[in-house]
């Protein structure tokens, strides 16, 4: 039974509920399909990743660099006027260890155009270009500094990885005059190294390590051109239809990827391996070590770790920090920062000696750093991966619902 | 991005029609407009223009309607995401089950039994949680107070699905997201991750597909049954229609959305019998009016009065009698029959029907061929592969292009190293330990073959342990009677060269046979940097014959093997494929193959009166292996990967570079690791044949009997080593050898065979049964010592075969398959490949185990008759009372009265019919409700009952009681597999594991189409399942490499 006045009332009541729900913000799109509880927040994480967190930390590089090739220029400069290179050596290799500070932070951030081409959906190989640890060798970059080849207009696409980036400048800066090659190959088997003699040995050094930075330069601007120019940041949010990701999810699964080099490369390559804790037959394998002719193995682990937290609090904008406190475990968020905080300090306790020498005088700092890192990828692959993983299938409407 | 008001607004209010989700969803609304179209025609009383202009108009479809309206718009203010609660749940069980319990093994099954496994539980689950919520809201006035917004409904069309109350849609939105959340929580953390439901547009497909078919119709005046047996399962849009009648026997019935099971326990299920006469409730029982503002707010008045009102109290007591209350027996449906009956002698399930019938060849149960000597002197093939390609439903995949190491397959088993073939020379297995390592890495030589003779199907339960796709014999030279002797020269590009001879001699009393051949080539592949890529192998047999009494013959043969060849898994990128196929990287310079083997034998043949012929074979083999290869990089990218994504950039192009020999392993990161894997093989036995022919031209008989007891056994050692790349060479690291396995295992097998040959003038009926009991063990060093295994099982198979004419022969026969585990397989592995394994206690002395109980319950059982209805002439032996309701049923339909159900007819009552004596078997019987053929003028029949069911079901005539398809039992001794083991290791092991391929014997780089095994290997899935697989310090890779590994 119904009135005439109860059904205009009725009619009256969902015309003001039209109203309202019309001119309700509701917020952004979804965009991809997906059945995560994320939500918006994943979408303003992956919008924000690119622009806020990976584009700064390549410019930073790439300002780095620059200072880096402006250190070489002088330093070339005395050479060629035969003066005292020392101290513009010093400031080189002050200008490289900028460089690889920064460099290790973007370390942290390998997806896209920065990941690897095996690995990374999207991947460009961009970061090998830049540096290509642990695909080193010292010996190669000694036979193209004999030969020459470094000069070469073709000599970028016609070298490997091993014989470019900041890894063989490292060698260049910091190695000492003699070559590191066996005596049976080249340039010592010919005797082309001895021919060449320190002068130009050293002459020579500072060319290739000039044409390797202005490579290390390129990279970087072709880095941060396809992240802005051509939109990968955009790719990132699902924005731009060439994505190579199917779905947020997956994008998210890049993301998270990117964030496990902490576990993959820092914690046990540059910390577990060489304390004998994985893949070494002796009771330490030093030789395994990271930067072995600069030192710089403490320093790039801090810089690591700041990278991770970066990439994870999203800097200035969203991040996965914000994702755990929106799925309601704000707990585990605080716990991974409580980590990186004690990560920090435990790298920060290992000072500026390098590794090689704790890693024979006190062991048990480079422990200390490994276990707190350990705490933070325990963490990242535990209980973050389950919250970020974790997928909730929809429900058909039922009777009632 | 905020969307415009607008777009928001229609999107907002057009979601129950878009939404594939929604019951409204429109594609379920043009179903249901089609069937109303149906029923306008059929039944214009149901159905009609007027009737559905009535309905629109009416009240109650307006309050639909607002209702509709207004929870879509405040669910638009309310904004919340419909998982997030759900998610909480699940992420609350995943967590606490991780930190008390810690995160299990995955559980090693399919993704796609998984999916399934996992979308029937929600399903079930959803399903079992709605009926809770319902019931609840019947029997709790307080919530009642709500829910009788939806009963309020005086006609009912799709859109009343949408006629709910607000705090009635939170509660089951609550519901949903408790159900959700645990069954997700749970599913994700025994799995890490890998569950997924199947889904289709985005929403569970089970529930899409019953939302579109059928669900509005559940709120619709169209009378849509099922079948009573179905109803008992499978709520009907009738029985929903029921579930809103005003009439009171129909109150609180019929709760369940889509499972009758829960009102079947709860004893509130109602067959649908004939429509409601009206819907809704009574005046005085409704809390508001058909508007929508009393219907919004008249309900909290309601619920208030429930709550500290009397009868609050009243009906809690009223609940707990309801809830004790027992189920009706007469309401129960009929249960299926458990046991399928045997299939009826003369029917065939598909099997393999070819055969071919060569001279010489025996009549077998089964499809046979033979390639004999004029064809294998006439092709001159010296590539097994190339012999057998010439056999219908072989299949063989090279791998060298040599035949080295041949894989055959038979009828679309695995070829995988040939393992599920049963490999025999002069009908002695010659596999390496074809119980202990099936893998065949020893063929004979096809240049000392005379003839090959294939058996598949049930042919095959002659021979064993592999009957799943068949068995090949090659035969052998003999020792001549007189003087024999061959020579064959050949040679060719590469270098390749062959050398085969034999010289025989002999009487009638003794003979001598020598036979040697000898092969070898360069190679045609180029090596980086030089070197061999071919092989040498070489045979020699000696057979001698020695008559000894009047008819015996004694038999001895000898054999001495050897191969070494230079072969490489190792492929080739696809750009340096396109740029010369030939090449062979430089990091395969050491690949090597060698083995050796010996081989004796020693036989008696006799006959045993004048029917009866034996022959007893006493064998033993010996092989050692050593066999090299190129296995990953120390630290690097996967091979496979590598080559398939073949990079010009970055680390990729630096490893590729080291592959190539163009650059130099720096380090031990990039060495190549290379893989011995030394393997010691032992294979003896003794069996005895035994073959009785009688009979004469119309009539014959030849049994055959055979007896053998095997034992073998593998010792295997796997080491591993690092090489550097220097200078385009492999040099060896400086590191040490690591042993990767160091494992025995044996195995113990009694086996046993009987075939029959029936001939019967033309035609012949070949049964035959071999049962095998396997005792097996493996022990691998500094492992957990696991007890040995015994597993039997009993392999039946049956074939006819009749001639038509002189070029035309037709065959049929069926046959179980079985395929041993080698062991050291899981018990999933076990049971899989159809090892039983009993993980029960043994049954009670006296009581046969269930399966073996089942069998011989089967094989007891009499002949059942195919359909009663047709073999049985209607006049003559159907009982007077059948006849007597089947014509009342036929009057009835003919005068297009109502559908009367099968209890009210009673003569359908449980033990009212006998329809014929002795067990019926079980069918599948009806697919259209028989109520609308009856009302079509179909006259209606009678299914036949199946055991164990109490009433029969009414099925209209005509539509054929169809045969149940015989699905095959997965369990036991079939040999089939789940599809993601033809062939291949379980989906679920190690990544690690799923890298391994090229130690599988499919080279790395050839593989089409298969995703990246990195790809898989990241994200937090995979992560997730690293973790749990306890590879949390090698990220999935197991130290040493190559534990485990099959090559």
């Amino acid at each position: 039974m119904v009135t005439e006045a109860g059904d205009r009332r009725s009619w009256l009541v969902l015309a003001g509920l039209t109203a309202l729900a019309a001119f309700q913000p509701l917020g952004c799109e979804q965009k991809g399909k997906g059945d995560s509880a994320l939500g918006a927040s994943l979408s303003a994480l992956l919008e924000s990743a690119g622009p806020n967190v990976i584009v700064p930390a390549l410019a930073d590089a790439e300002a780095k660099a620059l200072a880096l090739d402006e250190a070489l220029a002088r330093l070339e400069a005395t050479l060629t006027a035969g003066d005292d290179p020392a101290a513009d050596q010093l400031a080189a290799q002050e200008a490289w260890r900028a460089v690889m500070s920064s460099w290790q932070r973007v370390e942290l951030m390998q997806l896209g155009p920065l990941g690897s081409s095996l690995t990374a959906l999207g991947g460009e190989d961009l970061r090998d270009e830049v540096y290509s640890w642990p695909s080193v060798n010292p010996c190669r970059v000694d036979q193209v500094t004999a030969d020459g080849s470094y000069a070469k207009d073709t000599f970028f696409t016609e070298s490997l990885v091993n014989t470019t980036g900041l890894d063989a400048l490292e060698h260049l800066l910091f190695a000492a005059a003699e070559n590191v090659c066996p005596a049976q190959v080249t340039p010592n088997a010919d005797g082309a190294w001895e021919a060449l003699g320190p002068d130009e040995v050293a002459r020579r050094r500072v060319d290739y390590a000039r044409v390797l930075t202005a490579g290390v330069l390129t990279a970087l601007d072709d880095a941060q051109a396809r992240f802005v120019d051509d939109g990968f940041s955009k790719a990132l949010a699902l924005d731009d239809p060439n994505t190579p990701y199917e779905s947020e999810q997956q994008a998210l699964n890049a993301v998270y990827d990117a964030l496990f080099y902490l576990e993959l490369s820092t914690k046990d390559k540059k910390l577990a391996t060489p304390l004998g804790l994985r893949d070494c037959g002796e009771t330490i394998c030093p030789d395994d070590l990271e930067h072995l002719p600069s030192g710089f193995g403490g320093p790039a682990i801090a810089a690591n770790l700041a990278g991770f937290r970066a990439l994870y609090t999203g800097q200035d904008g969203p991040g996965v920090d914000d994702l755990l406190v929106e799925l309601g475990h704000g707990e585990v968020n605080d716990a991974v920062i409580a980590g990186l905080n004690d990560a920090d300090a435990a790298v920060a306790a290992l000072g500026d000696t390098p590794l090689a020498e704790l890693l024979v005088n006190e062991p048990e700092k480079v422990l200390a750093a490994h276990d707190a890192v350990k705490v933070v990828t325990d963490l990242l692959k535990g209980d973050v991966a389950t919250l970020l993983a974790l997928q909730i299938p929809a429900e058909a409407a039922g009777d009632n619902d | 991005m905020a969307t415009p008001p607008l777009e928001h607004l229609v999107s907002l209010l057009l979601a129950p029609f878009t939404d594939a989700g929604s019951r409204t969803f429109w594609p379920g609304l043009a179903l249901t407009a089609l069937v109303a179209a149906w029923f306008a025609r059929v039944q214009p009383w149901r159905a009609s223009w007027t009737q559905l202009l009535a309905l629109t108009r009416h009240p109650s479809t307006r309050l639909d309607v607002q209702l509709l309206l207004a929870r879509q718009l405040l669910r638009g203010l309310r904004g919340v995401a419909a998982t997030g609660g759900a998610f909480a749940v699940a992420a609350w069980i995943v967590l606490r089950l991780d930190h008390s319990l810690g995160a299990p093994t995955p559980l090693t099954l399919s993704p796609a039994l998984l999916a399934v496994v996992y979308s029937l539980t929600l399903f079930i689950a959803w399903d079992a949680s709605r009926f809770a919520a319902h019931w609840l809201m019947h029997k709790l006035p307080f919530l009642w107070a709500f829910h009788q917004v939806h009963h309020s409904a005086e006609r009912l069309s799709p859109l009343t699905f949408h006629r709910v109350h607000p705090v009635e849609s939170l509660i089951y939105d609550l519901r949903g997201a408790l159900t959700t959340g645990a069954v997700a929580g749970l599913f994700f953390w025994l799995t890490r991750g890998q569950a997924e439901a199947l889904t289709l547009l985005g929403v569970p497909a089970l529930g899409l597909a019953l939302n579109v078919l059928t669900g509005n119709l559940r709120h619709s005046e169209l009378w849509v049954r099922f079948p009573p047996a179905v109803e008992g399962w499978l709520m009907s849009p009738a029985q929903h229609q029921l579930h809103h009648s005003a009439a009171p026997e129909h109150v609180d019935k019929n709760l369940g959305t889509w499972l009758a099971c829960w009102d079947r326990l709860a004893g509130s299920l109602v067959i649908s019998e004939s429509p409601p006469l009206t819907f809704g409730l009574p005046a005085g029982e409704r809390n508001h009016r058909d508007d929508l503002l009393s219907a919004l707010f008249g309900p909290f008045i309601g619920a208030a009065k429930a709550l500290i009102g009397p009868r609050a109290l009243a009906a809690l007591g009223l609940l707990t009698a309801q809830a004790a209350q027992a189920q009706d027996p007469e309401e129960t449906p009929a249960e299926p029959a458990e046991e399928t009956p045997p299939r009826p002698r003369g029917e065939g399930v598909g099997a393999e029907i070819l055969i071919y019938a060569e001279d010489g060849t025996p009549r077998v149960a089964g499809s046979a061929h033979r390639v004999d000597e004029e064809t294998l002197e006439r092709f001159e093939y010296d590539n097994v592969e190339r012999v057998l390609a010439e056999v219908p439903g072989v299949s063989t995949r090279g791998e060298d292009g040599y035949g080295l190491r041949p894989n055959i397959g038979m009828r679309g088993a695995s070829s995988d190293r040939s393992a599920k073939v049963t490999l025999m020379e002069d009908g002695v297995l010659f596999a390496p330990a074809p119980y202990a390592a099936p893998a065949a890495y020893y063929f004979p030589m096809s240049t000392r073959l005379v003839g090959v003779e294939v058996f598949k199907g049930p042919a095959a339960t002659r021979f064993g342990p592999q009957t799943v796709g068949g068995a090949i014999n090659l035969l052998t030279r003999r020792a001549p009677v007189g003087l024999d002797y061959g020579l064959d020269l050949a040679g060719g590009q590469y270098r390749s060269g062959k050398a085969a001879g034999y010289l025989g001699f002999g009487d009638e009393r003794a003979g001598l046979l020598i036979d040697a051949a000898q092969l070898s080539t360069a190679g045609f592949k180029e090596l980086d940097g030089g070197g061999p890529t071919g092989f040498q192998r070489g045979e020699m047999m000696v057979k001698g014959r020695l008559r000894l009494g009047a008819e015996g013959v004694l038999e001895l043969k000898l054999g001495l093997s050897d191969e070494t060849s230079h072969e490489t898994y190792l492929g080739l990128s696809a750009s340096d494929y396109a740029e010369d196929p030939l090449r062979r990287y430089a990091a395969s310079a050491n690949d090597l193959m060698r083995w050796t083997r010996t081989q004796a034998e020693l036989s008696w043949s006799a006959p045993l009166g004048e029917q009866v012929v034996t022959r007893t074979v006493l064998y033993h083999h010996y092989l050692t292996r050593s066999w090299t290869r190129l296995d990953r990089f120390n630290e690097g990218p996967d091979l496979h990967d590598l080559l398939q994504t073949d990079p010009s950039s970055g680390q990729g192009a630096l490893y590729l570079s080291i592959l190539r020999g163009d650059e130099d392993s720096a380090s031990l990161d990039d060495a190549l690791a290379l893989a011995t894997n030394d393997r010691r093989f032992h294979s003896a036995g003794l069996q005895s044949t035994a073959r009785w022919s009688v009979g004469g031209e119309t009539i014959g008989s030849d049994l055959e009997l055979g007896l053998r007891l095997h034992v073998d056994s593998v010792a295997r050692v796997h080491t591993q080593d690092l090489w550097m790349m220097t200078d385009g060479a492999l040099v060896r690291a400086d590191a040490p050898t690591t042993t990767t396995l160091d494992s025995d295992a044996w195995a113990q097998a009694l086996a046993a065979h009987v075939h029959e040959d029936l001939r019967i003038g033309e035609v012949h009926v070949l049964p035959g049964l071999r049962a095998e009991l396997i005792r097996s063990q493996r022990i691998d060093v500094g492992a957990e010592v696991l007890d040995p295994r015994l597993a039997g099982i009993l392999l039946p198979g049956i074939g006819a075969l009749a001639p038509l004419g002189p070029w035309l022969d037709v065959f049929a026969g069926s046959t179980r398959g079985f395929s041993p585990a080698s062991p050291g397989r899981s018990r999933r592995g076990q049971a899989r490949d159809g090892l039983v394994q009993r993980a029960r206690p043994p049954p009670p002395p006296g009581r046969p185990p269930r399966r073996a109980r089942r069998l011989l319950q089967r094989l007891s059982e009499p002949h059942r008759p195919m359909h009663p209805l047709r073999r049985l002439p209607r006049r003559r032996h159907r009982p007077p009372v059948q006849r007597r309701r089947r014509l009342d049923l036929r009057r009835r339909a003919r005068r297009g009265e109502r559908a009367v159900s099968a209890r009210r007819l009673g003569a359908l009552r449980p033990g009212h019919l006998q329809l014929h004596p002795g067990p019926v078997p079980d069918r599948l019987c009806l697919r259209l409700p028989a109520v609308w053929r009856r009302l079509a003028g179909r006259q209606p029949a009678l299914c036949p009952r199946a055991p164990g069911q109490r009433a029969a079901r009414l099925e209209p005539s005509g539509a054929r009681c169809r045969r149940r398809r015989q699905l095959p039992q997965r369990h036991v001794g079939q040999g089939r597999h789940l599809p993601r083991h033809r062939g291949r290791r379980p989906a679920a092991v190690s990544p690690r594991r799923l890298v391994e391929r090229p130690g599988h014997g499919s080279p790395a780089g050839v593989r089409h189409g298969h995703k990246p095994h990195a790809l898989r290997r990241s994200g937090l899935v995979a992560t997730l399942r690293r973790a749990a697989h306890g590879a949390d310090d090698d990220h999935g890779r197991p130290q040493g490499g190559t534990a485990g590994t099959q090559g």
